[in-house]
């Protein structure tokens, strides 16, 4: 089973995010902040990384670029605010699989993790 | 003499009473001395001689046979016998001559004075004569008498009865008489000044009395036509109480003709201004007269108004306090001009504003209160509007925020729902827990979304007119609910200082939370601003206080961004006044908080070192009980 990190300082969204990914057939790691979410990484070297770009401290640009300096390989997803076209550019240019905006719609996500896996097995 | 007729018109009246009934008596008192002095002196004079005569007769008869005999040495003995005793001292002399006029016998002690026996010569036909006649040192009244013998005349007897005698009991009587006069004077002249003392002091309290009056016509000086003051006019006291009197009624007169057409003036300005006036009772608030715009603006006719209370027309409240109360408690002294004030006009219902200034008078001798409303309808909704219109702005700049955080509830809501269709879809069973589970969030999230909107609306809601008792940190914790996430997200710290024991201030919810939100933004525009500059490191904080400071209620917002340069710091609460690029705000946001602040009687000073920070201190006064 594929492993699911998600990064998002919203406690709901955590909830429900882990309700409906696990319903896709993910196994689920959540974390409330950035910091959190990296030590998660280093530990259990999850390959698909979902995170929210606007975070209290640590930002998820931030997060971006340590996962990707620590295993460029790793599939990071940015979730964006609706209609943040600028963020979600600025995401692509470190490196960022794919962006997905809020809130987020089960097509928009199933082929955003699809891709992710796509590009995971053919690596 | 003219002088003299000038000095004496120009002296006081009492002088004048003085010196001429004094002239009266001195004149009065001379005419009689000089009569008495000449029935005293003739008659005295008459009785002396007629005294010499008595003598002269006697030694007449006695002589008679010595003169015949020719005795002469007896002749010489009766003459001196005769002027024996008491007589000596009236008697100068006695002799007898014969009728060829030779000295038969005198009493001479040295020789007979030449030409003495010829000195007095009877004429034929008088029985006898007197003249006076000068001997030695003194004179006298030489009396002569014929001798007879039958109707033969034998010889003359002359007795000299001594004038010095006469003259000094004249004198004697004189000098009794001036006395006496004098003592008379004396008298008069004491009772003449008190008489005219008392006579004229009255008048000249009635002048001092109406020059007075005419002073204190504010006039200054008591003139008329430009003339000098009738207290420096001459002439006596009734001159000047004429003069004065004159001056009085010319100046009453003018200064009724002054009042009249000050009163005119009034009364016009009264009746066409277009200023409503009322004339209330100090104490009570009747109406006792209300000019024509008056009715005009509050639609009432002059009767309808009259008698009526001026309370009756709308929430009048002046420095916190019901109208009526203040009325109650005394006025205050001088003129007093209320904040706005909202009163309804007859069959209206739309609320109209005046700003009244209230000033203390008399009218028709009760304790009058003149009224004058201003009508600031027009601008109190001209102020309501720009207020709204930049808050709308506000919102506009808030909606970005809003719509972040409007995001996030329907995000889980969105997951949540997805997860139970992906299920379903699926034909798996959702476990009971998991259902409730999102069946919870949904809610939850549901309450938060409608209660970011709840706050929007309240936030945009039209402010109403009355004011209301609010907690200072009640707007505080609304803005904070609006944009404490955009804080968080903005990496700024926000550091709350709240005094939970304030009192209540009068302002109103919304438009505080406007001013929050306008003074935390212009904080995170700093912030921000010193975060891209090259000195952008250190904490960043948005510090907000309460607290109480003597008898205001103190807010205040600090920051620790950029920073207002000390040259524009007075010019940040000018409308217009802006340092966006064009298109970028309009300069407005300060200006209005500025309008705000002030119209809940509260102030706001701003504090800033450039590259430190900013800091806005607002402060209320407390609302009364």
């Amino acid at each position: 089973m594929e492993r699911i990190l998600i990064i998002d300082d919203e406690k709901p969204t955590l909830a429900m995010s882990r309700l409906f990914l696990g319903a896709l057939g993910y196994s689920v790691l959540t974390a409330e902040n950035g910091p959190a979410g990296l030590e998660i990484f280093e530990r259990e070297r999850p390959r698909i990384i979902l995170t929210d770009i606007k975070m209290p401290g640590m930002d998820g640009f931030a997060v971006l670029k340590k996962i990707k300096q620590t295993d460029p390989r790793a599939e990071v997803i940015v979730i964006t605010g609706h209609g943040d076209v600028d963020l979600a550019k600025r995401a692509l240019d470190l490196h960022a699989s794919d962006f997905i905006h809020k809130p987020i719609e089960k097509e928009a996500l199933e082929a955003a993790l699809k891709k992710a896996e796509e590009r995971l097995r053919s690596a | 003499m003219n002088i003299i007729i000038k000095k004496f018109r120009e002296a006081s009246l009492k002088n004048k009473m003085f010196f001429s009934s004094l002239t009266v008596i001195l004149l009065l008192s001379f005419v009689i001395a000089l009569f008495t002095r000449w029935v005293l002196i003739s008659s005295l004079t008459e009785e002396l001689v007629m005294r010499g005569r008595g003598i002269a007769e006697r030694i007449a008869d006695s002589s008679r046979g010595y003169i015949l005999t020719e005795d002469f040495p007896e002749l010489t003995h009766l003459i001196f016998e005769a002027r024996l005793g008491l007589r000596e001292s009236l008697i100068a002399y006695i002799f007898i001559v014969d009728t060829r006029d030779n000295v038969m016998a005198h009493t001479f002690m040295e020789t007979f004075p030449e030409g003495l026996h010829t000195a007095n010569v009877i004429s034929p036909q008088s029985s006898h004569s007197t003249r006076l006649v000068s001997i030695g040192e003194g004179s006298a009244y030489d009396i002569a008498m014929p001798i007879r013998e039958g109707i033969y005349q034998i010889g003359t007897v002359h007795v000299g009865i001594k004038k010095e005698h006469i003259d000094s009991l004249i004198s004697k009587l004189r000098t009794t008489f001036v006395g006496f006069l004098s003592f008379i004077t004396i008298f008069f002249f004491a009772i003449s000044h008190m008489l005219s003392r008392y006579i004229t002091r009255p008048i000249s309290q009635l002048t001092e009395i109406s020059n007075e009056i005419c002073r204190g016509q504010g006039m200054g000086e008591c003139a008329s036509d430009g003339n000098p003051l009738s207290e420096k006019y001459s002439g006596d006291e009734v001159m000047q109480l004429a003069h004065s009197f004159n001056n009085m009624t010319i100046q009453l007169s003018r200064s009724q003709k002054e009042l009249k057409e000050s009163e005119g003036k009034y009364r016009s300005l009264f009746n066409s201004g277009p200023i409503p006036i009322f004339v209330l009772d100090r104490q009570t608030l009747e109406i006792l007269d209300a000019n024509p715009s008056a009715e005009e603006t509050y639609g009432y006719l002059k009767n309808e108004l009259h008698g009526n209370y001026f309370t009756d027309f709308g929430q009048f409240e002046y420095e916190g306090r019901n109208l009526a109360e203040t009325a109650h408690k005394g006025w205050p002294e001088g003129y007093t001009l209320t904040e706005n004030v909202r009163y309804y006009r007859k069959g209206d219902n739309r609320p109209k504003y005046i700003r009244f200034k209230a000033c203390p008078a008399e009218y028709k001798e009760r304790q009058a209160l003149i009224l004058a409303a201003t009508d600031i309808t027009e601008m109190v909704e001209k102020d309501a509007q720009l207020i709204q219109a930049s808050k709308m702005s506000t919102l506009g700049e808030m909606s970005a925020g809003v719509a972040h955080e409007l995001n996030q509830p329907l995000n889980a809501i969105k997951l949540g729902n997805e997860y139970l269709k992906t299920m379903v879809q699926e034909g798996k069973t959702i476990p009971d827990e998991d259902l409730l589970q999102v069946a919870t969030e949904v809610s939850n999230q549901v309450t938060r979304a409608s209660e970011i909107i709840n706050r929007l609306r309240e936030f945009g809601r039209k402010t109403d007119f009355a004011k209301e008792r609010i907690d200072i940190s009640t707007p505080v914790q609304g803005v904070l609910g609006m944009i404490g996430r955009q804080l968080q997200l903005e990496n700024i710290a926000v550091q709350l200082d709240l005094d939970t024991n304030l009192p209540k201030i009068m302002a109103h919810n919304n438009r505080l939370e406007q001013v929050l939100f306008n003074l935390i933004t212009n904080g995170i525009d700093a912030i921000n601003r010193k975060k891209a500059s090259i000195e952008g490191d250190g904490p960043h904080v948005i510090r907000i206080r309460t607290f109480r400071q003597k008898s205001r209620v103190v807010l205040s917002v600090e920051d620790t961004g950029t920073g207002i340069p000390k040259s524009i710091q007075e010019k940040i609460f000018e409308p217009f006044f802006t340092t966006k690029e064009v298109g970028k705000g309009m300069g407005l946001g300060l200006s209005i908080i500025y309008g705000i602040v002030k119209d809940y009687g509260g102030d706001i000073n701003v504090e800033s070192k450039e590259g430190l920070g900013t800091t806005f201190t607002l402060s209320f006064p407390v609302a009364p009980n």
